[in-house]
């Protein structure tokens, strides 16, 4: 000890401040960088596999536990208290390709795939997903090719460039577009890809695909705090700061007035914001985009159907405080029913959600989780029911199955280049 | 890039610094040093990256050939390209769509001319524009005027220009003041342990008590019809965000200058704390002020031509300055406005029964002044403008736009609006401290820079979910 101070004392004052801050510094920047390579995974944003590559099934048995993102966003057990709900103890399993399928896929044959994000495979209760509850009312296997996390458009991108479907395309193909993230500009990028699908497949047929967008500036601004441990650290001591001392939650979170089915609600301020960008979000780009995947998916001799799944907020607007949806100051009406009627006007098969979840919702059905931005599972089978209802005309117009000899192909024939 | 991003603390700083220190060679260094901001700069946007070398380019060609010709015309032609060149790129980027507007609406109002008469293009505004071209320019001018000798180097003109710690918001470092630091610089501790001392408080200042108090100038600026408490908090919390943001920033600049052994210039000196407007312009962007003196002013004729001229040239002067802020109008106005009262108080100069007064009278008058200016700094547009002042002076009732709710709802940004009114007239600024680097100091240090990095960490956590899910 006495080595230490004296060690310390023959360091002039200025190097003390140096070493110090230095020392701190160099602390802070080495343990954010380890916990971002070993704890978010961060290298994994640079390497894309859009080719099948079978990664091994899996299936495991979850424990129950408590709230869901938008609780977890509180981070204050006193606060989030009131609004968590428990889930249930369930099996988590993936298919051989790692998507969110029961095991042993490969030899069987689909006629209704689902593609989306996290919506169209809720985290939680996997057996309830929107798949899951297809498959039990129509009888027929539904695969869930949704890829949660990385937006609305990577599943349906790997979709095709996985060519898993090429020589057995299904007949159906249900797309889930999520309120918040109707966005035109979002979207454009979807037909570049389809186009250059032959390329990309190339690209990924060999074992490496380094996703270069990733190195780009505005991809590293999203990225990096993100996987930043410091930052989720500084994130959750100014929660409690603001909640302790100040005596607010984050202004991300935003509990309900009143409650459905005796539960209080939180809302998302993002989607609220987004909510605000009313019809001005770019659909004309929109409806180029999803025009131009529907007629690639006829050529595949897939019939492609739209579901436009409403955000909670939407739903239960008059159950949004007053400084959300200010009287004077109303937020707009909901882009869904303008978007469905543009998609029908360019003859796009469309599932508008909204109107028949604000139905139930008006007789006190609670359809999403209160505690969450995801749908529980009496949405899921509202959405499902009323899925189904629509597939079924389809599958019958295309009664034949794989077996009876439809084997398409296109492998040589990018039909995008037709259009 | 900026200073208080995550990319800048914990990427590009710590890899600089690391690179920096590891090279030995002065040239090294300094190649090193133009690459970095290179970087930096396009970061941002890379395409922008283009036009910095080529003002560069051209000072630097123009300052050579200055400099090594005797024919007065041909110094005189170099000088012209020089300072063409850059008015043109500040111009065209700065300036254009403001003009093609205002063109296309005079056109539309008389009716002669075809309307629109000129597209309006959406130029992008490159960062720094206004900064990097003044700088560069002021090179040719002094070595035009035998004020500085021609930079031996381009790798040395090339740092001079694009050096990081003061490319995208100054301070303006005249080249005289940087030429012998290019060549060779002190990397002594107690430099170093200044610049992290600087650095840490400019962050400290800027992402504490600027960034505190946005949330109530934004709810002043959303109002129509502002009522006299909004328009008095919100104007007041605009003074304090403007001053500590650019002192703020000025500070990380010198602090970081400090750490790779440049020394710069002061750029702040407790403006709030000016007894008249013309001690305001001593004190507020200094860096600025004396390059619009030395630079326009002067060769306008100062006031050496009699009085009118001198107000004329003081008008002259300050609008150019105003609109060198921004393509507004507003800025226009904005510097008529500081002209105006710097005629005044030379016309009234010490007849002044201001003089009479006391210090703190004058002080509270000179900020009333200054903070009238901000009204029309702020503001996008004179309705704007005019809105506010109708609520500075209560023409919109005592409340409107006021809720109760906003103090419960509001409470930390009302206390740091105080902490900063209180920082900025009761305590002396960072230059004026004297930096004593100790263990004590070493521990504030280290408790601010981790407030401040908690705070940029919270503030640049992208609010988009999908990571999460």
């Amino acid at each position: 000890m006495t080595k230490n101070v004296n060690l310390l004392q023959r360091f002039s004052p200025a190097s003390k401040v140096i070493l110090i801050i230095g020392l701190l510094y160099a602390l802070l920047i080495a343990s954010d960088w380890f916990f971002r390579f070993s704890w978010y995974s961060w290298q994994n944003t640079f390497y894309s596999r859009l080719t099948a590559q079978k990664v091994g099934s899996f299936k495991r048995q979850m424990g129950p536990s408590m709230g869901g993102n938008l609780s977890h966003m509180i981070a204050i057990p006193s606060a989030s208290k009131e609004f968590e709900k428990p889930r249930p103890a369930f099996t988590e399993w993936t298919d051989e390709y790692g998507y969110s399928n029961p095991p042993s896929t490969t030899n069987r044959y689909y006629r209704i795939v689902v593609v989306g994000d996290s919506f169209m495979m809720v985290p939680d209760v996997q057996s309830d997903q929107i798949s899951a509850q297809l498959e039990r009312i129509s009888s027929l296997p539904v695969y869930n090719h949704a890829c949660k996390g990385r937006g609305p458009l990577l599943g349906l991108i790997k979709f095709f460039s996985e060519r898993r479907f090429e020589c057995s395309p299904p007949k159906v193909l249900v797309f889930g577009m999520v309120e918040a993230d109707i966005s035109g500009p979002l979207y454009v990028g979807l037909m570049y890809h389809l186009e250059h699908l032959d390329d990309f497949t190339k690209k990924n047929l060999q074992s490496t695909g380094i996703r270069w967008p990733a190195f780009c500036s505005n991809e590293l601004k999203k990225s990096l705090p993100n996987t930043s441990l410091l930052a989720q650290v500084a994130r959750n001591v100014w929660n409690q700061i603001r909640y302790f001392v100040l005596g607010n939650l984050t202004p991300d979170v935003i509990p309900s007035q009143g409650k459905v089915t005796g539960a209080p609600l939180l809302f998302y301020r993002y989607n609220i914001e987004s909510i605000k960008w009313g019809t001005n979000r770019g659909f004309s780009q929109l409806v180029d985009t999803l025009g131009y995947l529907d007629r690639y998916c006829r050529l595949r001799g897939i019939s492609l159907i739209v579901m436009l799944i409403p955000d909670k907020e939407s739903v239960y607007r008059e159950y949004l405080p007053s400084y959300a949806n200010p009287p004077d100051n109303p937020l707009p009406p909901s882009c869904l029913p303008a978007l469905e009627a543009v998609f029908k006007d360019a003859g796009i098969a469309v599932i508008n959600l909204l109107e028949p979840f604000r139905a139930q919702a008006a007789r006190g059905r609670l359809l999403y989780w209160p505690d969450d931005t995801h749908w529980n599972s009496e949405g899921i089978q509202v959405a499902a029911e009323l899925l189904w209802k629509n597939i079924q005309p389809l599958l019958s117009a295309h009664p034949r199955s794989i077996n009876e000899g439809e084997h398409v192909s296109f492998a040589t024939n990018n039909p995008a280049h037709s259009l | 890039m900026l200073f208080n991003s995550y990319e800048f603390l914990f990427i590009f700083l710590p890899i600089t610094l690391f690179v920096y220190y590891a090279l030995k060679a002065n040239s090294a260094r300094l190649v090193f040093l133009t690459i970095a901001s290179y970087v930096f700069y396009g970061w941002w946007n890379y395409r922008f990256c283009g036009l910095l070398f080529l003002s560069t380019l051209v000072d630097y060609l123009a300052g050579s050939r200055i400099a090594c010709s005797s024919d007065t015309r041909k110094r005189k032609l170099w000088l012209i390209i020089s300072l063409c060149t850059n008015l043109g790129l500040l111009g065209f980027f700065k300036y254009f769509d403001l003009f093609a507007q205002t063109l296309n609406q005079v056109s539309a109002m008389v009716r002669l001319l075809p309307s629109p008469l000129i597209p309006v293009m959406g130029v992008i505004l490159p960062v720094g524009i206004s900064f990097y071209t003044f700088q560069s320019m002021s090179y040719t001018i002094d070595v035009y005027l035998g004020n500085a000798r021609p930079c031996k180097s381009i790798w040395s003109f090339a740092c001079y220009v694009s050096l990081f710690p003061q490319l995208v918001a100054g301070p303006i470092v005249r080249y005289h003041e940087l030429a012998a630091q290019l060549e060779s610089r002190i990397h002594s501790m107690d430099r170093v342990a200044r610049g992290v001392y600087l650095f840490i408080f400019g962050l400290a200042k800027k992402v504490i008590l600027a960034d505190g108090v946005v949330i109530l100038v934004d709810q002043l600026f959303k109002q129509t019809a502002p009522g006299l408490i909004s328009s008095w908090a919100g104007m007041l919390a605009y003074a304090m965000q403007i001053y500590f943001d650019f002192s703020g920033y000025s500070d990380m600049a010198a602090g970081l200058g400090s750490l790779f052994g440049f020394e710069f210039p002061r750029n702040f000196n407790s403006p709030y704390k000016a007894l008249s407007i013309t001690d305001f312009w001593r004190r507020w962007h200094i860096s600025l002020s004396s390059w619009l003196r030395d630079y326009l002013y002067i060769p306008l004729g100062g006031n050496r031509k009699g009085l009118s001229r001198t107000y004329a040239n003081l008008l002259i002067t300050m609008m150019l300055g105003g609109l060198w802020h921004g393509a507004n109008w507003t800025f226009l106005f904005w510097g008529t406005y500081h002209g105006v009262w710097l005629a005044i108080e030379r016309v009234v100069g010490k007849r002044s029964f201001l003089e009479w007064v006391p210090k703190s009278v004058r002080c509270a008058w000179t900020f009333l002044i200054v903070l009238g200016g901000w009204v029309l700094f702020r503001s996008s547009n004179l309705v704007q403008a005019l809105g506010i002042y109708r609520g500075l002076m209560g023409m919109n009732g005592w409340a409107g736009g006021w809720d109760n709710t906003l103090w419960t709802t509001h409470k930390l940004p009302f206390m740091i609006l105080c902490i900063a009114t209180g920082v900025c007239w009761l305590s002396a600024n960072t230059w004026e401290i004297r930096f004593q680097p100790g263990l004590a100091t070493a521990v504030v240090l280290g408790f601010l820079f981790i407030v401040c990095i908690g705070i940029v960490l919270v503030n640049s956590s992208s609010p988009f979910l999908y990571f999460q899910f």
